[in-house]
């Protein structure tokens, strides 16, 4: 309980901060106005000023570590309230036996995984194919090339004066 | 005597300063009730184009041009998921594209679509390795071409850049735009947000299925609260009697406010494993089955970056260039914002024209 007082009580003494800290700046811009310019330009310069002053105090703000968690928060706090709102429908619907987008969820999800399976296995056959596919372009490449050439030894063709007929 | 007739100077000069302001602001309510009429009249593109291909909600969309292209390398424009692409074609003299169809580019641009909660499980393999392969595979068929230029913009910058780690033998050349890749830097306040200290995606993810539009572009507007909340409409009200000056500013304004939903997971491992583990820059980032290594990068690549940019700040983009292994790269950094860096004035009459040189001698 103390810390939840100790940390609301730092974001709104940062948020404090911020405003005051932009106020201050934003009279200073105002003290350094020349009164030289004619009335718009005056006005303009002075207002170009101020915001200027406003933009870097909030920048500053917006990166403290007290805005950040009032952010958290607060997005805590209506993820929440859209989860009992949800939950809320969820009951309607099945108390009245009709889908609800929980149950909608869970057959998208099982088309989704059975997809993701049936690519994974397609990917993999096609890997298959193609690894085949190089094997049989080498065994083409290894049998298309000329045999080596080799003497015979066997028996020699004699003319027939030489075999005696 | 003269302090009398300087207190009178200054006194008439206010005076007659007040008389003008309240004309010029009868002028400017007389302007008024034609805004509505002028901001439905906006239109959302303005290239001659065709959609050649579709998968699913994805479109791959053709910029038609009168003579055929200079260049057989195809250009394909990878976008966001978050916001709609014709940003890239915005209007005349703001088109990003024109500059390339002008050029003698085949340009092409794939609009992802607007996801609803049946596309909640899609994730960034979906995109890489489904969506934009098979529309990369569709224009090397198409235009007859080994390979593609990929340009990415912002969130499309990443992805194309993942892509090309994934696919390199498909890619020629990589251009992007102020893409997220090292998301250690603590100067954009996106990165503090998302700090898993202070941000549960899990449980956001889990609740809210796609991520609202709505969130996306609050998010983006409390990045510059004061500059958007109310200087934009003290800057509107001032210059709503300038035609040029309306036009513009709804042709934005309509784009602005044009976000679509980003499917849960995608967000989910997109916010997890860059915002918060940054794991791109560690070469662990899974996409599916395979880790992203940028070292596997080695086409030329075009690294561009806006140096006021609060969304994507330059330290996010620059680390890009020791990452990959690519020799020919090219950084440019343009003084504008994030959004100025494509439809600037600046960028449309600098920086597009050396970029299409650029990618003439490498196409």
């Amino acid at each position: 309980m103390d810390e939840k007082f100790d940390q609301a009580f730092q974001q709104a003494a940062t948020f404090q901060k911020m405003w005051t800290d932009s106020f201050s700046q934003m009279a200073e811009v105002w003290t350094r106005a020349s009164p030289g310019k004619p009335p718009p330009d005056v006005i303009r310069e002075m207002r170009s000023g101020m915001l200027k002053v406003l933009a870097d105090c909030w920048e500053e703000f917006m990166r403290t570590p007290q805005f950040m968690e009032y952010m958290k928060n607060s997005m805590d706090g209506v993820l929440a309230l859209r989860k009992l709102g949800a939950d809320m429908m969820t009951r309607n619907h099945h108390a009245t036996q009709s889908p609800a987008r929980e149950d909608i969820d869970g057959v998208l999800l099982a088309i989704r995984h059975m997809e993701r399976r049936l690519l994974d296995r397609i990917e993999e056959v096609d890997a298959g194919i193609a690894e085949v596919g190089r094997r049989v372009e080498k065994l083409e490449e290894l049998g298309s090339a000329p045999p080596p050439r080799t003497t015979r030894k066997g028996p020699t063709r004699k003319s027939s004066a030489q075999a005696g007929i | 005597m003269s302090k009398r007739a300087s207190s009178n100077d200054v006194f008439s000069g206010w005076q007659d300063a007040m008389i003008n302001e309240g004309f010029a602001s009868l002028r400017r309510m007389a302007t008024l009730p034609f805004i509505a009429q002028k901001a439905r009249e906006v239109r959302k593109g303005v290239t001659p184009s065709e959609v050649v291909y579709e998968e699913d909600k994805a479109r791959l969309i053709h910029y038609i041009c009168p003579n055929p292209p200079r260049y057989k390398t195809p250009l394909l424009f990878v976008f966001a998921l978050v916001n709609r692409p014709y940003i890239f074609d915005l209007k005349e003299g703001r088109s990003v594209v024109a500059q390339f169809v002008d050029a003698g580019y085949d340009t092409y641009l794939l609009d992802w679509g607007v996801p609803n909660q049946a596309e909640r499980c899609l994730t960034p393999d979906d995109y890489i390795n489904g969506y934009l392969l098979n529309a990369v595979d569709y224009l090397r068929e198409r235009c007859n071409a080994p390979k593609v230029s990929l340009l990415g913009y912002c969130m499309g910058g990443t992805i194309a850049t993942m892509f090309t780690a994934l696919h390199q033998g498909l890619v020629k050349n990589l251009l992007i735009l102020a893409a997220g890749i090292d998301f250690s830097t603590r100067e954009g306040l996106i990165n503090l947000w998302t700090d898993e200290k202070y941000f549960d995606v899990d449980k956001f993810v889990d609740t809210v299925g796609n991520v609202p539009a709505e969130f996306m572009q609050n998010a983006f507007l409390m990045l510059k609260p004061v500059q958007n909340l109310i200087e934009k409409p003290i800057n509107f009200w001032e210059n709503c009697d300038r035609e040029e000056f309306v036009e513009d500013f709804l042709t934005m304004e309509t784009w602005l406010n044009d976000n679509v939903p980003v499917p849960g997971e995608m967000y989910r491992q997109w916010a997890k494993y860059l915002f918060q583990k940054n794991l791109l820059v560690q070469n662990k980032f899974p996409v599916g089955k395979h880790m992203v290594d940028l070292r596997k990068i080695t086409c030329p690549l075009m690294n561009l970056m806006a140096e006021k940019d609060d969304l994507v700040p330059p330290a996010q983009s620059a680390p890009l260039d020791d990452l990959v292994s690519s020799k020919d790269k090219q950084t440019i950094v343009v003084p504008s914002g994030h959004i100025g860096l494509s439809i600037g004035r600046h960028a449309q009459k600098h920086v597009w024209p050396s970029v299409c040189e650029w990618l003439s001698t490498r196409s």
